[in-house]
């Protein structure tokens, strides 16, 4: 009797199981699903917008489909109206493919890995659109921004990279090369400078004329908002030839004292600035450290360029010490102060702005057109005539004086005709680099040369963590075998790029968590059919139509 | 029509013009504010704090409500008070200013060649109907009409400017050119070699309408008896044509080049664009980008503006042209 009925017991228990297990398998052929059906909304850049992202996002959206889920792609024209979709109310969304563009300042690893991904920022509008609340990350996100030694800080970061990859909050696509063609007739010893293509600074001071023409030429599709560098958004590259600043990011994307002699840390919330000497305002006035003092001062109180929040937030106050030095006291220890703050706080001249407001009967020092910058950067302002072109001239008493005569920015309506005057020698290099298309193109033309540049820009698939299924860590580890990494690089970016790794693009060496190589080959390897049992083992199932459904 | 009641007449019209720039004003700002995204989204991206998307869009006062919006908008409008350009940083004025002198510049060339030719072009046709010079001149002009002005534009641009390298692809002057007065900037050869291409691009895609009104009109005068008593008086066919039967054909053409005036501020967007033309049209396709409201709210405004002003101009032209039209009013 016993042991019928244990019998008994084992036969039900493991017909139970059976059933449990083979069920959702046997899902297809008409076993009954549980839950609704698996929808998901995904907002992404328009063809026109964006046509690499347009791409990669039906890639995705297609390898989603196969697995039996529902999904809508919805396309938004620009950046505006995408952002205006992500991270507000009603967060209505379930995935979204948006971008963070890679500019210098961003290889320090706290711009991309703080805000986006901190709790504080999920709310209505927030920074956070995601929703990822983990309490483990905030702590890691907020201790890297208070540990001075680099090697710790990266061992936090590479702690952050990691729990990122487990909890895939998002999911990085691929970071892009860009190819930028360049006159090589005319100038040479262009800089290429991580996260920036050719239009930099370095080129600009570094590059030699080659032949007679001593004017060097961009054309750029995006004209500059204005002159006034406390408010500037698209002017800052221009300005800062015109500007100097304390420190300036190098080509491969570390900070270097320039109007600066040297740095010295004091304590962990002070350090003392030497100023180089001998520098001179456009003007002919010098550079004093009572210029440096006020600028800091002036930026941080009527700046309102979003880029003063981050770099001088946690700047306290700036002290002179003496003729030569500056103290700068922080509000708490701030690791990125080299990298964020000192090249993004422009040297202003304390005589032209310190009364600026009253003297042109504006609001406020930032409401000032500013129309003729006096720096003490390595070229002078010349002209800009808005719609047109901006120009400056070399600076000859700077210590650090161009090879070219002149700089002359050239504004055209669209990219095709920068690239066209490119092609006719009318200028000599463009802001930003070309399509697949036009490399073809460019390949036949005899002074064209092309350059082709790492870029750390993150193209990234975000999921919306506030509702299922992404709310569903299971659901998001099933994901990561989702992603078509070869043909997204082949297909879409014309093999101009590499698997997304993440915030922190390979390139970006010294911050770049190099597990990512093994990740890529593990957790996030392209295989649809395990992305398919582990759905199954996490309860989805699939209905007679083969959709894909809630546990 | 008595002097008081055209007065009236004018009074009227000037009130309908004003109705008209006010819905628009109200249809434009709404417009803008429908769009998905603001200015602030331009400016901030999630790697600053959220606080700052907000302290933003106060600076710009669009935290208040809508209607509070509206009436500062309004009120700012009846006192000449256009606003500040939230990407620009500087008042919307000075920004129309410069960009609308380009546009009218290129209006009134391009209007030049397509009425010059329309009219001339719509003589001849009318003079030489149901000839070969009729059917292929009347093909031409549809041709040109219905041909899309970016793609002309295009195909002008890589045979004149990328192939043959005769004439500049984009720009108002050469880069980098010395500065010269206002007048001198718009007067120099280097200018006008600029001008040429977008003017022949837009030019010739207006002229089917001028040319196709004059040749219909011109074929009704052609039954009137005053045309048969100045062929009797054995005036010349020239004569004839240009002289008596085209003034009488021309009312309608000086509706339409009214309202071409008008529109043609506006309709330059794709020629600009395609030029890379620093005028209105191009303005307007910015500042939506931007999310520039004050800025594209303007420019729509001085659009309307300008319609309207130039449909009241024909009104106003009509008694003077036609003294039918004086009689019957």
């Amino acid at each position: 009797m016993r042991t019928t009925l244990s019998q008994h017991t084992r036969i039900l228990t493991a017909a139970l199981a059976a059933l449990l297990l083979i069920g959702p398998a046997a899902g297809p052929a008409g076993g009954a699903p549980g839950g609704e059906a698996v929808r998901i909304v995904m907002p992404t850049a328009s063809v026109t917008f964006d046509p690499r992202r347009w791409e990669a996002s039906l890639i995705v959206a297609n390898a989603w489909k196969s697995l039996g889920i529902d999904v809508e792609v919805v396309p938004f024209p620009d950046f505006p109206s995408l952002a205006a979709r992500t991270g507000r109310q009603p967060f209505n969304y379930d995935a979204f493919v948006s971008t963070f563009v890679g500019r210098p300042e961003r290889l320090d690893p706290d711009a991309l890995m703080h805000a986006p991904l901190h709790s504080a920022g999920i709310g209505d509008g927030g920074s956070n659109a995601f929703g990822y609340a983990s309490p483990a990350y905030d702590r890691l996100a907020d201790a890297q921004r208070r540990e001075l030694d680099a090697r710790k800080r990266r061992a936090i970061v590479f702690q952050m990279q990691e729990l990122l990859a487990k909890d895939a909050p998002f999911i990085t696509l691929y970071h892009n090369q860009n190819v930028v063609p360049y006159n090589k007739e005319r100038f040479t010893a262009m800089v290429p400078m991580i996260g920036r293509g050719l239009w930099n600074f370095w080129t600009l001071v570094r590059a030699r004329p080659a032949g007679r023409e001593r004017t060097f030429r961009l054309g750029w599709a995006d004209d500059i908002d204005t002159t006034n560098p406390l408010a500037n958004s698209t002017a800052v590259e221009s300005m800062r030839l015109v500007y100097d600043f304390l420190a300036r990011i190098d080509p491969d994307g570390q900070a270097v004292p320039w109007a600066a002699e040297s740095w010295k840390k004091v304590t962990s919330t002070s350090v003392d600035v030497t100023l180089r000497q001998g520098l001179t305002f456009h003007d002919g006035r010098p550079v004093t450290v009572d210029d440096v003092v006020f600028s800091f001062e002036f930026a941080k109180r009527f700046g309102t360029a979003p880029y003063y929040r981050s770099a001088l937030e946690p700047v306290k106050s700036v002290r002179r010490v003496n003729d030569r030095t500056v103290r700068i006291l922080l509000e708490r220890p701030f690791p990125p102060l080299f990298m964020i703050t000192f090249p993004q706080v422009p040297i202003l001249p304390r005589h032209i702005w310190e009364n600026v407001a009253q003297r042109e009967g504006v609001e406020s020092p930032a409401r000032w057109s500013n129309p003729a910058p006096v720096g003490s950067g390595p070229f002078r302002f010349v002209h800009w005539r808005r719609g047109e072109e901006l120009m400056l001239r070399r600076f000859e008493r700077h210590f650090n004086a161009p090879q070219a005569e002149s700089f002359l920015a050239i504004h055209y309506a669209n990219t095709e005709a920068v690239f066209q005057a490119l092609v006719k020698g009318d200028v000599d290099i463009p802001d930003e680099g070309i399509t697949p298309l036009q490399v073809g193109q460019a390949r036949r033309v005899p002074h064209l040369g092309l350059a082709t540049i790492d870029d750390f820009s993150v193209y990234y698939l975000g999921f919306n963590l506030r509702r299922p299924p992404f709310r569903d860590a299971a659901f998001r580890s099933a994901v990561k075998h989702t992603i078509d990494y070869k043909t997204i690089v082949e297909a879409a970016l014309g093999g101009l790029g590499v698997p997304g790794t993440g915030m922190m693009a390979p390139v970006n060496k010294f911050w770049h968590n190099p597990a990512w190589a093994q990740w890529l080959n593990t957790d996030y390897k392209f295989d649809l059919a395990e992305a398919r049992r582990m759905l199954q083992g996490a309860g989805y199932s699939w209905d007679a139509q083969g959709r894909l459904h809630y546990p | 029509m008595g002097s008081r009641s055209r007065l009236r007449f004018i009074l009227r019209r000037l009130l309908h013009t004003g109705v008209t720039v006010w819905l628009v004003a109200s249809i434009v700002f709404l417009m803008f504010r429908l769009i998905p995204g603001d200015p602030a989204a331009m400016l901030v991206d999630a790697t600053f704090p959220s606080s700052l998307r907000l302290e933003i869009l106060q600076r710009f006062g669009l935290d208040q409500p809508l209607h509070v919006q509206y009436v500062a908008y309004l009120a700012n409008l009846a006192r000449g008070d256009l606003g500040w350009s939230f990407f620009y940083n500087r008042p919307v004025t000075d920004i129309i200013g410069g960009a609308l002198v380009n546009t009218l510049v290129l209006a009134l060339s391009s209007f030049l060649v397509a009425y010059g030719l329309g009219i001339a072009g719509g003589v001849v046709l009318a003079w030489k109907r149901k000839t070969r010079i009729d059917t292929y001149g009347t093909l031409l002009a549809l041709v040109f009409r219905a041909s899309p002005a970016f793609w002309t534009g295009m195909l002008a641009l890589m045979l004149f400017s990328y192939r043959l390298d005769w004439l500049p692809h984009a720009g108002l002057r050469t880069p980098g050119y010395a500065a010269a007065g206002l007048l001198g900037k718009y007067l120099s050869y280097d200018f006008l070699v600029h001008l040429t291409l977008p003017t022949l691009v837009m030019g010739l895609y207006y002229v089917g309408y001028p040319m196709l009104l004059v040749r219909n009109t011109m074929l009704e005068v052609f039954g009137e008896e005053f045309i048969e008593f100045a062929r009797a008086r054995g005036l010349s066919e020239w004569r004839v044509m240009f002289v008596h039967a085209l003034r009488n054909a021309l009312l309608p053409v000086v509706t339409a080049a009214t309202v071409f005036l008008g529109l043609a501020l506006g309709g330059q967007i794709v020629v600009e664009y395609t030029f890379s033309w620093p005028g209105l049209g191009r303005e307007i396709v910015l500042a939506t980008q931007h999310r520039d409201y004050p800025v594209a709210q303007a420019m729509f405004l001085v659009l309307a503006a300008g319609i309207s002003l130039m449909n009241l101009l024909a009104d106003l032209l009509y008694p003077y042209l036609d003294p039918r039209v004086r009689a019957h009013a």
